[in-house]
């Protein structure tokens, strides 16, 4: 159960990080937050998503040669890590709110 | 001689007495999902000629064909049933039947499971069935928007019909994926780790986990509605506190996913078929799982592009639109890994090879289109029109019908034992290629220039004539193709002289055995080296027909097979698997008259329905287990090992682990539809919140807390059971104590949120104490501590779910309250 969890887990962190800022997003939009400070904790919660999962790529990228499951894993973290940055990248681009 | 004595000896123990009994009985994994097929695929036909009757009314301007209210029930029904009648069940069917004899298993973990979902199928199939020969079919779309299939917009029991019908349903998804999961992950043959799984079952495996977590939004959505509709809680009504979105999320968090559920078992039987028939070996099989994998994640984070005028924010819609491009890389993995294969092997353009590629054709279309709905813009212009009617079913009837075509045409010979005689499946082949081209690529077009989805007339003049004629032409010679492979199906089960063993020199297991596979598949559980045991060993059919494995010897009236350590593959445990019975029917029985009772708004049949239910649960489980402890047994190769009973990585431990993923997505889902409505609902915050509890609020997580800590000790002894019980008693106290101090469920989605928190938590807190009582009377009935150990393992797994699920309702509850 191990190696599929380490396999899932550059995703799993993409799907929280995914819902987190949908979350954040609707919640900041609705209750009428201030637009630059909803800004800047979305871009927070992004880039510091990416953060983490370089740092899972990297860690998974030293054992990758162990097993199948081992390089699935780093494949995993570098799905995780483009599919982050793809993503979020409307929290730096887009208008907020409209 | 050996072997057909082992044949003789196995067949008595797993085989199913002859007639109606025997069949009402089997909990036979291969009866299960023969079964299971042959009724999906008759919806199919169903499903098929309600398509007709739309493709009828559309093929001229102002058609008087069918009046908008039985226009509406048509498409409804031919939409559901495709999708919950057809499709789902008829890969669980597949994967009932095929899975076990891929890992190189007697049957699947939980053999009374399979068959329970079975009868909840047919028992549910048949409701929504019935409704159409009523009159009173479904008529709000295969997607039951609010508020169109409300109360106030549709007052009669057709969208009860699906609402119950349908969640009736979900219940056998739920049991197949449960049964899947537990069967992949510990009862592959010894040696067959996870990098060595022929690529179906890893389909399968993502495919279950996405069913675990993709269909509870859609039961806890049907649920909700159903209380609306039958007693005015408002969840969906905006001048109470509900919002119609809501249920489009809930909706949509099933509905997107569950393409790829439709998808990937075909995908799975694509990644089995071509390396046969291009004679090589797979390309790329490590990135095929980790796209598998990649899918299954990101399928999660698509739903709103189902929503897109809704009215969400931007941003928000290009968070879904950038994953729903994003999709297609994986997807593409998948496509071009197959290609490789193509172009490594020898192909042979035999019939299997022909669907793959009107597969291929058809599905790479509905992907491209996917990829330009998926950009908003385009979206905007295309929702709702004949165009996403088009995009649909190319990838539906391209990544699903042709695969399983193929599918049939591949797995036949194991299935029947017989070889394909008459030539009539190239010529449906065509006639279904060219009738689905002609019917849904005019779509495309019709779509571009306006037509909306599911209008029921257009007038003349406005350039969609000729092009529905032709489309409805074209469904007809699609559907004479279909009447065709049904005929050479046919012609093959009852007239086709025997096939040769594995006619295509597949290299898997399944082909390991007789054709047609005898009731206990194999005589003895191989060890697996590779991931083509037959290429090395050609002849393992016969040696393990002869016993040349683990569990050659039958033994006791067991039915036995081997439990593997997930990640080593290494043998951890025999299980015994339960005999035929009638349980399962009962228990779908009883299933039905619950739901049957909610339909009709018997609603004093439902209480005893339950308890009836509960009854056949306490018996369902009291009938396992050892009644003296049995210690390890032979199991062949000098080897010994426990029995299931005796260990505490039982399949009943994993089966709990995955039906309670299930249920905490249920409840989250819960808890997002309570955050959704405050965020973003109108009339919000409600004009009345509960008056907060001090008692309330710290009693309840205090019991909840107890009941949790005080099970560490296992249940051991009857002190512990008393502190879990007092603790669950508690708990439930509180819970019912904030449910009368509650706003009504009827003036405001609030109270009716609360209501459903809490009687969610309640249910779960009945549940765990039953589960605490049966243990204790188990251990008065002098079941052994060697067995008992691991059922108290398994109630604590429920126990533990009920505390957290009473405080997290607690906090949802009291804590707004408290924060005002």
């Amino acid at each position: 159960m191990t190696a599929l969890l380490r396999a899932c887990t550059g995703l799993i962190v993409w799907a929280v990080v995914f819902s987190l800022l949908y979350a954040v997003e609707g919640m900041g939009c609705a209750n009428g937050w201030d637009a630059s400070m909803l800004r800047a904790v979305l871009v927070a919660i992004w880039l510091a998503s990416v953060a983490i999962l370089i740092a899972i790529t990297i860690q998974t990228r030293r054992t990758r040669d162990r097993d199948l499951m081992s390089r699935i894993a780093f494949w995993g973290a570098i799905t995780g890590l483009v599919a982050t940055v793809v993503t979020g990248m409307p929290v730096a681009t887009l208008s907020l709110c409209l | 001689m050996k072997a057909l004595r082992l044949h003789r000896e196995f067949s008595k123990i797993w085989g199913t007495q002859a007639g109606w009994r025997g069949s009402i009985e089997s909990v036979n994994h291969s009866d299960i999902g023969k079964r299971l097929m042959l009724a999906a695929f008759f919806f199919f036909l169903v499903g098929g000629v309600l398509s007709m009757l739309i493709r009828a009314q559309l093929a001229t301007p102002d058609s008087a064909f069918a009046g908008p209210e039985v226009y509406n029930q048509i498409f409804t029904m031919h939409g559901s049933i495709m999708m919950f009648l057809f499709a789902i069940p008829m890969f669980e069917g597949f994967a009932i039947y095929m899975l076990p004899k891929m890992l190189g298993a007697r049957d699947l973990a939980f053999p009374r499971i399979s068959a329970y979902g079975w009868w909840c199928y047919l028992f549910g199939a048949s409701m929504l069935c019935v409704s159409m020969l009523l009159g009173l079919a479904p008529d709000s779309g295969w997607f039951m928007y609010t508020p169109l299939s409300s109360k106030p917009y549709s007052p009669g029991i057709n969208s009860d019909f699906w609402l119950i019908g349908i969640t009736f349903v979900e219940v056998s998804a739920i049991a197949a994926a449960v049964d899947i999961t537990v069967s992949i992950l510990k009862m592959r043959a010894p040696g067959m780790t996870l990098a060595k799984m022929p690529l179906f079952a890893w389909y399968l495996l993502v495919t279950a986990v996405m069913m675990l977590i993709g269909f509870p939004p859609l039961i806890l959505g049907s649920i909700l509605l159903e209380l609306e509709r039958a007693f005015g809680w408002p969840f969906f009504d905006a001048a109470r506190g509900g919002d119609s979105l809501l249920w489009q999320h809930l909706f949509w968090l099933f509905g997107h996913p569950e393409v790829y559920i439709i998808f990937l078992p075909a995908a799975g039987a694509i990644s089995m078929i071509i390396p046969v028939m291009a004679r090589t070996k797979i390309v790329g099989y490590g990135a095929i799982v980790a796209a598998i994998i990649a899918l299954g994640f990101l399928s999660f984070g698509l739903w709103v592009h189902h929503m897109f005028t809704v009215g969400i924010p931007h941003m928000a819609l290009a968070f879904f639109s950038a994953a729903s491009t994003l999709v297609a890389i994986p997807t593409g993995v998948q496509i071009f890994a197959w290609l490789g294969t193509l172009w490594a092997g020898r192909p042979q353009m035999k019939l299997p090879m022909l669907h793959i590629i009107g597969f291929f054709v058809t599905f790479v279309m509905g992907g491209l289109t996917g990829v330009m709905v998926a950009v908003v813009p385009f979206d905007w212009q295309a929702h709702d029109t004949a165009f996403i009617t088009a995009h649909l079913h190319y990838v539906l009837f391209g990544g699903f019908v042709f695969p399983m075509f193929a599918a049939v045409y591949y797995w036949m010979p194991q299935i029947t034992g017989r070889a394909r005689w008459f030539k009539l499946g190239e010529v449906a082949f065509w006639l279904i290629f060219i009738g689905f081209h002609a019917t849904f690529f005019l779509m495309h077009l019709v779509g571009l220039l306006g037509q909306p989805r599911r209008i029921e007339t257009y007038p003349d003049g406005i350039g969609w004539t000729w092009i529905n004629l032709l489309s409805s032409i074209g469904s007809f010679v699609l559907a004479i193709g279909i009447a065709l492979f049904v005929i050479d199906v046919a012609l093959q089960l009852w007239l086709a002289h025997r096939s040769k063993r594995n006619p295509w020199g597949a290299t898997t297991l399944e082909w390991a055995m007789m054709q047609p596979s005898p009731t206990y598949n194999i005589a003895a559980i191989p060890t697996v080296e590779d991931r083509d045991p037959l290429e090395k060993q050609p002849d393992l059919a016969l040696r393990l027909a002869r016993g040349e494995g683990y569990l050659a010897t039958p033994r006791n009236n067991w039915r036995e097979t081997l439990a593997i350590d997930t990640a080593t593959a290494k043998v951890d445990h025999v299980i015994i698997l339960p005999g035929n019975t009638r349980l399962p029917l009962w228990t779908g029985m009883v299933t039905g008259v619950f739901f049957l009772a909610i339909l009709i708004k018997l609603y004093w049949v439902v209480p005893i329905a339950a308890v009836g239910i509960a009854i056949l649960a306490w018996r369902w489980a009291w009938v396992l287990g050892h009644r003296q402890t049995i210690g390890d047994v032979d199991i062949g190769h000098g080897e010994r090992a426990l029995t299931h009973p005796e260990c505490d990585d039982r399949p009943g431990w994993w089966g709990s682990v995955f039906l309670l993923a299930a249920d905490g997505t249920f409840f989250a889902s819960l808890l997002f539809g309570y955050t959704f409505l405050w965020t973003i609902a109108p009339n919000w915050p409600p004009p009345a919140l509960i008056e907060p509890s001090l008692v309330g609020t710290v009693l309840g997580l205090g019991a909840a807390l107890a009941a949790g800590a005080v099970r560490g000790k296992r249940f051991a002894g009857t002190k512990a059971l008393a502190g879990t019980a007092t603790g669950l008693a508690v708990a439930a106290s509180v819970l019912i104590y904030a449910l009368v101090r509650a706003p009504s469920p009827t003036d405001h989605a609030y109270g009716a949120v609360l209501a459903v928190l809490g009687s969610y938590a309640l249910l779960h807190l009945f549940i765990a104490a039953v589960m605490v009582g049966f243990v204790w009377m188990r251990a008065r009935a002098g079941r052994p501590d060697s067995g008992l150990r691991s059922e108290r393992r398994i109630v604590r797994l429920w126990t533990d779910y009920a505390a957290l699920v009473t405080a997290a309702a607690v906090l949802a509850i009291e804590l707004p309250g408290w924060i005002a």
